[in-house]
């Protein structure tokens, strides 16, 4: 971990690390949640009961009316800010992107030679090439156990 | 040399593999033909198969009541199995040079010249290979890699990875490599058609 980046050092600590400040507050949140947890687990039972909607008074269900009102069109804002912003923010990183740099890097990376090879179908895989060369390698061992130095390298016509 | 560099990039372009520009064009030996003779053999084979299953389907079409496989004796088999590699080899050499065998390890049957052969002298060969084997031990005889039919017949077998047939003859390559563009290249011009 000693060359880690900082950032997955700080939010990954080791067990025997020194704590930090940070750590104070998140531990007394902590204890917070976990006292507040157990007051929404004492209430939970009156939910159902004497402070279910059907038993608020008048101005306690037209204020949550309002609310209700408000909450949709702050969703409805939200939202139509989320279909403005998110176009022209990718729109804005494609821009910054330099892609015909990245495809010329990528196509640069692709072993054009060997794909013609695989394409054209007729010369073979990887083992195929292999066998070959071995019993090439053997034709020349054969030549040279049957009678010292032949014309091995005899081209493919007569002169 | 622009001639080697043209030679280069053209095996490059075929596709051909770093270590097979080495042996492009040589002589194939007796281990590579060998190997390649025993590939086609059991191709015929096959096709031998396939030519059994096809009868019988054409019986169970006929006679579908009274249908039974046929049991041909081994004098016929024998018989249509010698027939059946003669056409075989035959096409192949005279159609792409190269049989499944020759296609395997990379070998092609061209003439004396350097080109494919044609249909009568692609028929003789066949019959010599199919008829006289043992003719490819000759090459660990001979000095230039050449079988019984090769020497009968003046054909050769070389190494050839590339997956088309070279227009030109090896002859007239390397020549116009060479840059030696005698009289000669003219005559062997003509032997294409």
């Amino acid at each position: 971990m000693t060359n880690a980046p900082a950032t997955e050092r700080l939010l990954l600590p080791r067990e025997d690390a020194d704590p930090v400040i940070a750590d104070v507050l998140l531990g007394v949140a902590d204890a917070l949640a976990e006292r507040a947890g157990r007051v929404v687990l004492a209430v939970r039972p009156l939910g159902g009961g004497p402070l279910a909607p059907q038993h608020w008074p008048r101005f306690v269900r037209a204020l949550a009316g309002r609310g209700a009102r408000r909450r949709r069109q702050a969703a409805e804002a939200a939202l139509r800010g989320y279909r403005f912003v998110t176009p022209v923010l990718v729109t804005d990183v494609l821009d910054r992107l330099d892609l015909p740099g990245i495809v010329r890097e990528v196509i640069a990376e692709i072993d054009l030679p060997e794909i013609i090879r695989t394409s054209t179908g007729s010369i073979a895989s990887e083992s195929v090439r292999d066998i070959r060369i071995r019993l090439v390698a053997a034709d020349d061992a054969v030549s040279r156990g049957f009678g010292g130095r032949r014309n091995t390298v005899a081209r493919g016509h007569d002169r | 040399m622009t001639g080697e560099r043209e030679a280069h990039e053209q095996s490059w372009l075929s596709g051909l593999p770093e270590e097979a520009r080495a042996f492009q064009g040589r002589r194939a030996g007796v281990v590579s033909r060998v190997v390649a003779a025993i590939v086609d053999a059991l191709v015929v084979v096959l096709l031998l198969g396939m030519l059994y299953l096809a009868f019988a389907a054409l019986g169970f079409l006929i006679d579908p009541a009274g249908f039974a496989f046929p049991a041909p004796d081994r004098e016929g088999l024998v018989l249509t199995w010698f027939v059946l590699a003669v056409i075989y080899l035959s096409v192949c050499w005279a159609g792409t040079a190269r049989t499944v065998g020759d296609q395997l390890l990379g070998l092609r049957v061209l003439g004396a010249r350097g080109f494919r052969l044609r249909w009568g002298g692609a028929c003789v060969r066949a019959l010599a290979c199919v008829l006289f084997p043992w003719g490819l031990l000759w090459i660990l005889a001979g000095r230039e890699r050449r079988s019984l039919q090769d020497v009968v017949l003046r054909t050769v077998v070389i190494y050839d990875w590339g997956p088309r047939l070279p227009r030109t003859s090896p002859a007239i390559r390397e020549a116009q490599s060479a840059g030696e563009r005698k009289a000669h290249g003219d005559k062997e011009e003509g032997e294409d058609s």
